[in-house]
């Protein structure tokens, strides 16, 4: 089965050590970070994240367990195993790096730190990932704690072409992603031409003030894990409604992991609601609907579609939000999607475009047939 | 009462000054009913059955229309007012009659004037000549 060649919109690349970070920070951050191995032995450094206190809570993990490098590592650390793994064989022409510690950079609470850590992750995936291996794209990892301090960050490196967008994950602030809170990194987004990346189930990470969960927090990883279209739900209604697609009409906004069922469903209550909410919105001049036609791209995984016969294809057609749809594994996670498997469950008039053509539009990047 | 298009003729209601501005007020002629409103000098008449889901239009009230230039941004616009739908709070123009945010959706609306003071609406000869007027029961433009 020839399917290639892909847009993969969501792959982890991960620290194979903290230390492995320490040359990108500046002297004084490094001896911020490392000063308490001078306390005794026992005595570790500061950690690069706030730590995983959900995820930490799934027996299994989070990781596919052949993932494990050979030569060490977590999974996700090791570019020849990513190579072997997904990228020679599911004939990935172009994937976009979302990384793990950088998700969760918003979610410390030192603002300076996570600035600072921040940019040392996205420098250190430029030299250890993107520079040695051309069919990578990366992400602008962002300390949103200080959202005028992400938007330098992007303004940084938005130029360099190995980077795609930069990404929201953890949330800092208690108000969804749309909020004018972070116009800062709207603009900085809509002004540099990189889309900005929603990765869901960043409220997984210590230092998140906010739960995906619209009625409260997880207290299991199965509630916590099954509920990620949940919080997207919730930042899509207000980039919508605060009027962001309108503000920025070149903005656009990525939404990852999520899968792509509940959109049909959500975007006709969201159209539905505005006749009647119109008049606090008078900003929304198209519907939610046009919105995400016109400005977004969600990622297949989890994929809820079973088979190119599923009724839930007709609801995304119905919608027509199929040219918004893109592939993304998810590698090396335990719920990654391989490609075959999604291949095979949608309809054949949508492979290429999902599998290239809608990704390659909105990353602007050459792929195959999208050349 | 005069004649206009063919089946329809000009209704005189009443006298321009017994209408509040911008009170909506039901208008009932045998079985049929309509909403009249007076907005400063002018009147408008449209359908009491709301396009969405049927609601009373006749209980409804006035608003002015409200526009932005950007998020956050709120221009009032008395010029170009709506009467709002008591039930889902669905906006139509009076000047189109389409819901604001739903072109496609549209108030039927009646021709009407004011001729001499007095208030007149074109409306089908066959709905007959006896009418009244009253409030329609939506909330008051001064009380709310």
């Amino acid at each position: 089965m020839t399917i290639g060649p892909v847009v993969d919109c969501d792959i982890h690349n991960v620290l194979r050590a903290d230390e492995d970070l320490y040359p990108y920070l500046s002297e004084g951050w490094r001896e911020f970070v490392t000063a308490r191995r001078r306390g005794g032995p026992a005595a570790r450094p500061l950690p690069l994240e706030g730590g995983d206190s959900l995820y930490g809570q799934n027996p299994q993990g989070f990781n596919r367990k052949d993932a494990y490098p050979p030569e060490g590592g977590p999974p996700g650390s090791s570019l020849p195993l990513m190579r072997e793994q997904l990228l020679d064989p599911f004939d990935i022409e172009c994937g976009i790096l979302t990384g793990h510690e950088g998700m969760a950079v918003a979610g410390l609470t030192n603002p300076y730190y996570a600035a600072e850590v921040a940019r040392a992750l996205n420098d250190h995936m430029i030299d250890h990932w993107l520079a040695p291996e051309p069919r990578l794209k990366g992400s602008v990892f962002l300390a949103a704690q200080v959202p005028e301090s992400a938007a330098k960050e992007i303004r940084r490196i938005a130029d360099r072409p190995e980077i795609a967008q930069a990404v929201l994950s953890t949330n800092p602030h208690c108000y969804p992603f749309g909020h004018p809170i972070y116009e800062p990194i709207h603009r900085a987004c809509a002004e540099t031409g990189l889309p900005l990346a929603i990765h869901a189930l960043g409220e997984g990470s210590a230092g998140a003030v906010t739960s995906q969960m619209a009625c409260g927090f997880p207290s299991l990883y199965a509630e916590f894990h099954s509920s990620a279209a949940v919080g997207m739900m919730s930042h899509f209604t207000s980039f919508f409604f605060h009027g962001v697609f309108e503000r920025f009409p070149d903005f656009r906004l990525i939404l990852i992991e999520s899968g792509v069922a509940w959109i049909p469903a959500f975007l006709r209550r969201l159209d539905s609601n505005l006749k009647g909410v119109r008049r606090e919105v008078p900003w929304c001049r198209r519907s939610a609907t046009e919105c995400f036609v016109d400005q977004v791209l969600a990622s297949t995984q989890p994929l809820d579609i079973a088979s190119p016969g599923d009724a839930l294809i007709q609801a995304v057609e119905a919608a027509g939000v199929e040219d918004c749809i893109s592939y993304a594994s998810d590698y090396p996670h335990w719920d990654a999607d391989t490609l075959e498997r999604t291949y095979q469950a949608i309809p054949a008039g949508w492979r290429t475009k999902v599998m290239r053509e809608n990704a390659a539009r909105v990353y602007r990047v050459p792929v195959g047939a999208a050349a | 009462m005069s004649a206009t298009s063919e089946g329809a003729r000009m209704l005189d209601v009443c006298a321009l000054e017994e209408l509040t501005p911008d009170q909506v007020y039901e208008l009932q002629l045998a079985s049929h009913r309509i909403a009249v409103l007076r907005h400063g000098d002018s009147v408008f008449a449209f359908s009491s059955h709301c396009p969405h889901h049927g609601g009373p239009l006749q209980r409804g009230h006035v608003l002015p229309g409200v526009s932005s230039s950007a998020p956050g941004e709120m221009t009032s616009e008395p010029e170009r007012p709506v009467v709002v739908c008591p039930w889902h709070a669905y906006e139509f123009s009076l000047e189109s009659g389409a819901a604001v945010c739903d072109r496609k959706l549209k108030m039927r609306l009646y021709s009407a004037e004011v001729l001499d003071g007095r208030v007149r609406v074109e409306l089908p000869a066959r709905w007959g000549s006896e009418s009244t007027i009253r409030p329609g029961g939506g909330p008051s433009p001064t009380r709310g």
